[in-house]
């Protein structure tokens, strides 16, 4: 009877281990943005796009921007930072742009972006600003439209720079404004752990990204 | 009726193990099977990406996802949110004690740099990446002791500090390369790694296999007296001649002096080793890259060695549960028993069998598009 009980623990402990380790090895970020999102709007009040403006965290930069300072001049300027900027519109195409936009829980089609250039400044570090056009733009009228920012595989931890970091364009229609909704950690927990099985498993990033909200009054 | 249970105990130990390898393992894949998951997805948005991950990793991240949501209730998001807090903050501190210790060059801001690398490396070392999971199901192959698991941990770590070195060395400061074509490099020696670690694992299960179903003439008498306690390190007497079949052995292994099988099992080892380490960190090249930026390269060596040390640390720790796992469940049956020739046989083909296929499934999964960041 002795030896089966340790058998048990034994099985035990090995369960514990896993299930111990394995969650937790997916949170594991290498990049850190930190993102800023204007709605962009036609002049019939249709939203049009989203302005990103992403900010990266300094130890990437410094891993982007290496050897891109051609004149030598210790400064970064838009010019020098352009085969950067083109690289990373180009190979975003592949992610789906890291946004997530939907009018009532249904996704809207983005295309290529356009203006894109990335930024450095001594201060705020490296940015990349590029505009997401929508395919097609689309006037969600009183429904509300959400909007996310974030990496499903994790690898880039995308975070809301703060309450002001998303917003409507100026020339939206009265009454309508962006905010953001209440971070992960305060969501219901049934409804994240629905976002973890929905988002097919391996989309951790989506635990971790807030939704923004677009509402018209 | 005892025997029965005992039996049906040890069938579960054995699925745990290998579940529990294939569950770190999974982890691993998570990062790179997204992004596969995202190509497949075509231009959709990253949840339509995801939604996809084709069905290689996805039958057993469904597994692994399954365990993590049975402990979900609050507890789990918030371990993983502070985990994230933590290595973003240690991320930040990173880089400002390479500045920290530009400033002021005093013995106090090297350790403090050294350090933060250190624990950086152990963090680092519970998510995905760093070979852990191949290095987990390789011991629980081949581990047969302890200080074996240790070492190869160690190893794997060196080299592939050694690796990150080495690059940022050759294409930053030599060929003066831009950040883009340093991370295409990396990208380019992880598909290589990758390959290298699939046809390890290839190796490996072809050995394994080779020895499980090798005719031995043990399988005409039962074992189950016991009547010699040979256990699986090697240790008994080697009383026949080389190349001899052993004739009195539960269960089989290859023929000839024990010192040979010691040197293949290094080999077998120092393979993997290289083959997890030719892969170098993409945390440690940030930071080579940024103490390079601050003129203060050597900083950078120092910070990835600590960081190797904390992340061989954490992944010895793993490897010594699943060697120990392994041991236990050996010695409740009975060291010598045919149950734990059983276990060392489907440890053996099982672990082989996860290194490949890991290898397998993170190079098809490298085989996506490149990350833009």
């Amino acid at each position: 009877m002795k030896i089966d009980r340790a058998i048990l623990v034994g099985l035990l402990a090995t369960l514990a281990s896993t299930v111990a380790v394995a969650p937790v090895a997916t949170a594991h970020p290498h990049v850190w943005i930190g993102a800023a999102t204007e709605v962009l709007y036609e002049a019939t009040g249709a939203v049009s796009g989203f302005r990103h403006a992403w900010t990266f965290d300094e130890g990437y930069a410094s891993l982007a921007t290496e050897g891109l300072d051609t004149n030598g001049d210790g400064k970064f300027d838009r010019d020098e930072l352009k085969p950067l900027a083109q690289e990373n519109v180009d190979s975003l195409k592949e992610f789906g742009y890291f946004t997530d936009a939907k009018i009532e829980g249904e996704k809207i089609e983005l295309i290529d972006p356009i203006d894109y250039y990335a930024e450095y400044d001594p201060t705020a570090g490296l940015s990349l600003h590029f505009t997401l056009p929508l395919k097609a733009p689309v006037n969600p009228g009183t429904l509300s439209l959400t909007f996310a920012v974030y990496d499903p595989s994790y690898f880039i931890a995308f975070a809301f720079a703060g309450k002001d970091s998303v917003k409507v364009a100026a020339n939206a229609p009265k009454g309508c404004t962006a905010s953001l909704a209440a971070p992960p950690a305060e969501q219901d927990q049934a409804a994240l752990d629905e976002a973890f099985f929905s988002s097919a498993g391996g989309a951790v990033g989506a635990l971790h990204s807030q939704d923004a909200v677009v509402i018209c009054k | 009726m005892r025997s029965a249970v005992r039996q049906i105990y040890l069938i579960a130990l054995t699925f745990a193990l290998l579940a529990g390898s294939a569950g770190i393992g999974m982890a691993d894949t998570t990062t790179t099977g997204a992004a596969t998951a995202a190509t497949t997805g075509g231009t959709a948005a990253p949840e339509g990406g995801a939604a996809t991950p084709s069905t290689k990793p996805r039958s057993l991240l469904g597994q692994r996802d399954a365990t993590a949501g049975r402990r979900g209730n609050g507890v789990l998001d918030r371990v993983m949110v502070w985990v994230e807090t933590r290595q973003h903050e240690l991320n930040r501190q990173l880089t400002g004690s390479v500045k920290a210790l530009k400033q002021q060059g005093s013995a106090w801001a090297g350790l403090v740099l050294a350090g933060i690398a250190f624990l950086y490396g152990v963090l680092h070392a519970a998510g995905p990446g760093h070979g852990k999971a191949i290095i987990t199901s390789y011991v629980l192959a081949d581990g047969r002791t302890l200080r074996r698991g240790v070492a190869i941990s160690f190893l794997a770590g060196f080299i592939q500090a050694l690796s990150a070195i080495v690059l940022v060395a050759i294409l930053a400061i030599v060929l003066k390369s831009t950040g883009l074509a340093i991370q295409a490099t990396s990208n380019r020696l992880e598909q290589a790694s990758y390959a290298l670690i699939a046809v390890v694992g290839a190796w490996l299960l072809w050995r394994a296999l080779a020895e499980a179903f090798r005719p031995s003439p043990a399988a005409a008498h039962s074992h189950a007296a016991g009547h010699h306690a040979h256990g699986h390190d090697h240790k008994h007497d080697h009383a026949q001649k080389e190349g001899e079949p052993c004739d009195h052995c539960g269960h089989s292994h290859l023929p000839g002096p024990a010192e040979l099988e010691g040197a293949w099992s290094w080999r077998k080892a120092l393979a993997l080793a290289m083959a997890v380490g030719v892969r170098p960190c993409t945390g440690a090249i940030i930071v080579l890259v940024f103490a390079l930026g601050q003129g203060m390269f050597w900083a950078g060596v120092g910070a990835t060695f600590a960081m190797a040390l904390g992340t061989a640390i954490a992944v010895s720790v793993l490897a010594s549960m699943a060697i120990g796992a392994r041991e236990l469940a050996m010695r409740m049956t009975g060291t010598g028993s045919v149950w734990a020739g059983r276990i060392e046989t489907a440890a053996g083909i099982g672990g082989s069998g996860l290194v490949l296929l890991l290898g397998v499934v993170l190079f098809l999964a490298s085989l996506g598009p490149a990350r833009p960041f």
